[in-house]
């Protein structure tokens, strides 16, 4: 009887760890996906903040780097299936070189 | 036991709470980042303004004291105009193509081939007129790359005008 009620605790025990492992590695992914989601967030801003920038003080060239994808008004960062975007105030696009259309300045 | 799960899964929820906490600190301080940057691209834009202002007053305050003095020698307008332009532009702008490859400094003899001033009188009324033309090419400027990663440029365009009736 001693061994059989031993047996169960382990049992039980390990079903508790393998529900705790689980939970958290369920967590661990989710935090994933929203770090990833946070990342790009991020990223499309900081994109969209630059052009905005660039038009707003009609500057010339960026030579920074950016890791985003630009479409008529809209600076996309995008990872596997998550995509975020953010709006900007002029068109712009991105071939091999990222072009805004800025005005045109003490003319 | 009760405690055992009680205190594992606290501390599993701490680890997650401390990396998304670090996620969130990595990502405010790239924003902060971007936010220097965009700092130093309006205080480019601020130093642009103020080099078109002041060259623009320069030109104005220089061509109204040649036709108040009623200065029709246009040569001797020219370089008195083009003097103070180059004292102002020295330092900061340069002579350069419209490709922004540089000539050299924007000196007065620069200014001079590369501008035109007219001055003329007609029923008591003045007509003064500064025109940057560039050179017969029309490929040559006056011009200055301001700031850090994002550039703007400070341009003399060809065909400049500054017109004041007196």
């Amino acid at each position: 009887m001693n061994s059989i009620d031993g047996i169960i605790a382990l049992c039980a025990l390990m079903a508790g760890f393998a529900l705790l492992l689980g939970a958290v590695n369920e967590q661990n992914n989710s935090l994933k996906e929203a770090t990833d989601s946070i990342n790009l967030k991020t990223t499309a801003i900081g994109c969209g903040a630059i052009i905005d920038s660039m038009f707003a003080n009609s500057a010339e060239t960026y030579e920074g780097k950016t890791e985003c994808t630009i479409e008529e008004n809209k600076a996309i960062s995008e990872k596997g299936i998550t995509t975020k975007s953010f709006e900007i105030i002029t068109n712009a696009r991105k071939e091999s070189i990222s072009e805004v259309e800025t005005l045109e300045h003490y003319r | 036991m009760k405690g055992f799960f009680g205190f594992a899964l606290c501390l599993a929820m701490m680890l997650i709470l401390v990396l998304f906490g670090t996620t969130i600190q990595k990502e405010q301080e790239q924003l902060e980042k971007i936010q220097n940057e965009l700092i130093i691209a309006e205080q480019a834009n601020k130093e642009k303004t103020l080099l078109e202002n002041n060259t623009d007053k320069i030109i104005k305050i220089k061509l109204t004291e040649q036709a108040e003095n009623k200065n029709f020698k246009t040569v001797k307008a020219q370089n008195e105009i083009n003097t103070a332009l180059e004292n102002y532009l020295k330092g900061k702008a340069i002579a350069a193509t419209i490709f922004g490859e540089k000539i050299g400094e924007p000196t007065k003899e620069f200014l001079k081939e590369n501008s035109n001033v007219m001055i003329l009188q007609t029923n008591g009324t003045v007509y003064a007129e500064y025109v940057f033309t560039s050179n017969a090419l029309k490929n040559t400027t006056i011009s200055s790359r301001i700031g850090n990663k994002i550039i703007t440029r400070f341009e003399i365009p060809a065909g400049h005008t500054t017109r004041i009736m007196n």
